[in-house]
């Protein structure tokens, strides 16, 4: 489940709070567009500084996914990867739910995914750093 | 704009392999002295350089050429990733069109390690554990889960590839592969396996393009380039069809507009296929298939050579593997040859009318895509 003690791969872009992990987005003050993560400049309306950070992406439907066997360093193999739409048109890459869960079977494209932010790679003092993992919402497999 | 005429005059290559013991410098020299030769002209009588490259560092043209005693002309190092060959060869074309210069030098080089590239941008995806090769697979179990297209699918261009380069004696990798030994070869990212990867690789292509007077100097079977489109995707974590991989069909539309050609005209292709599901979507964003059918094409044998459209003649990045900035130009070496008559034992016959498509990039949503169109005069 969520696992606020782990430092994150990458900053600013995922968190958790009490209904459980979420995709950071930067809302824009001034034209009321969406982006991924928090950033300076908005991509739609190209004002500066006026995004503030919502939570998006806590269930989302998963577009592609894979299984890498062959791993940048960092990573063990095999681990499942893909894209999920989290609505408002963003996509998000992630890691994916490779096997079956209690009896879940692990999401194909257009399935039902849910959130949750998992230890996803090592670096190399050893230090286990967080990303996100979208898994089988139980019962909206199709 | 209307563009002037300008050709392919000569082409060289260094056929790509590992060259540990080559200096980068010199693995290019080699192909540029042999596209002079092949142009029949001395490098005095060049007035630009275009170079393209992705890892050799620093005015990289200017120290190959420094070597040949080249001289003081303008210089450009072109980086687009693996879409730079072709983005250099481009631009000496639209210098010659525009009549900025009479004849013009392109020489594509690079000296690679081993295993997957690195990427030195900062990349959030990549960051997370992604890979070239998942990159591609991303797009390939979309389109198997759009099309019905299957693992064998995407196997199959990789013994087709592999047989083309069996004849051609510039493959790097000149065995004949089985489906079966494509399918249980070692798992990269599902559905790629190891042998539908291409391998790093070093070498070096070069390129003399030149004005009609130039081409007529020269004599013998003229190459005209008649049309090319550059377009890039910048996508930024939005819902994008990855089944429409890279700018391929934009690209690819730029260019047969240009040449008022359609795909229909096209003789043979040289193409991008640094992974085989690569090879399969972009042979539809080339539109020499509907959507969705890329396995029936490869499945029929209409990209073999002998088929309707011969995808790869040269073996592809598959069997010659892929020096990042020399792949696009080598294409146009292997394209030259095929469109004078001269590609001996994998020749296409009667071939009139080719297409060099080129594509790279960081991820799926940052990347360039090249399309250029050849013509026999
Ligand atoms: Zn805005």
């Amino acid at each position: 489940m969520a696992d606020g003690s782990l430092a994150p791969a990458w900053d600013g872009v995922w968190d958790a709070d009490g209904e459980g992990a979420f995709m950071i987005g930067g809302r824009c003050g001034a034209c009321g567009g969406l982006a991924l993560g928090l950033r300076p400049i908005c991509p739609h309306c190209h004002k500066d500084g006026t995004l503030a950070a919502e939570a998006v992406g806590r269930r989302g439907r998963l577009y592609s996914a894979t299984v890498i066997h062959q791993a940048p360093p960092g990573f063990e193999a095999p681990y499942r990867v893909g894209y999920v739409d989290i609505g408002e048109g963003l996509r998000v890459f992630a890691h994916i739910q490779a096997e079956a869960e209690n009896g879940v079977p692990a999401p194909g494209p257009g399935d039902e995914v849910v959130l949750r932010i998992v230890a996803v790679k090592t670096d190399p003092d050893g230090t286990a750093r967080s990303g996100p993992f979208y898994a089988a919402v139980e019962g909206t497999a199709k | 704009m209307k563009l002037r005429r300008a050709g392919i005059m000569g082409v060289g290559l260094t056929p790509f392999d590992k060259y540990d013991d080559v200096p980068v410098e010199v693995i290019a020299q080699r192909a540029v002295i042999a596209a002079l030769a092949d142009a029949g002209i001395a490098l005095s009588d060049i007035n630009a350089v275009y170079a393209s490259h992705l890892y050799q560092g620093e005015v990289f043209g200017q120290r190959v050429m420094r070597g040949l005693h080249a001289p003081e002309v303008q210089l450009v190092n072109v980086e687009n990733a693996c879409a730079g060959g072709s983005s250099a060869v481009r631009a000496a074309w639209l210098s010659v069109g525009t009549e900025e210069h009479d004849l013009c030098l392109v020489v594509g080089a690079e000296k690679m390690g081993r295993g997957l590239i690195a990427f030195s941008s900062a990349d959030l995806e990549l960051t997370l554990g992604n890979t070239a090769p998942a990159q591609y697979a991303l797009a390939g179990q979309r389109h198997m889960h759009e099309f019905g297209t299957t693992a064998e699918d995407f196997a199959r261009v990789a013994v087709k590839s592999r047989h083309h380069g069996a004849l051609n004696p510039n493959s790097r990798f000149r065995e004949d592969v089985t489906l079966e030994e494509v399918l249980e070869s070692r798992p990269i990212a599902d559905p790629i396996t190891l042998l539908q990867c291409c391998r790093n690789g070093s070498g070096a292509a070069a390129v003399v393009i030149g004005s009609e007077a130039w081409c007529d100097k020269r004599g013998g079977p003229k190459v005209w380039i008649e049309g090319s489109g550059l377009r890039s995707v910048m996508g930024d974590s939005t819902e994008r069809d990855l089944t429409n991989f890279g700018a391929t069909r934009t690209a690819s539309a730029a260019a047969y507009e240009m040449a008022g050609i359609g795909p229909e005209d096209i003789d043979l292709v040289e193409l991008h296929d640094a992974f085989t599901v690569g090879e399969l979507l972009h042979c539809e964003g080339l539109g020499l298939c509907p959507k969705g059918e890329g396995g029936r094409l490869v499945r029929d044998g209409d990209t073999a050579l002998g088929g309707r459209v011969p995808v790869n003649t040269s073996g592809g990045l598959i069997s010659k593997s892929h020096p990042v900035g020399a792949t696009g130009v080598a294409q146009f070496a292997e394209l030259t040859w095929q469109l004078r008559g001269e590609a001996a034992g994998r020749q296409v016959e009667g071939a009139k009318t080719a297409l060099a498509h080129s594509q790279g990039g960081t991820g799926l949503e940052a990347g360039a895509t090249c399309v250029t169109i050849l013509a026999r005069g």
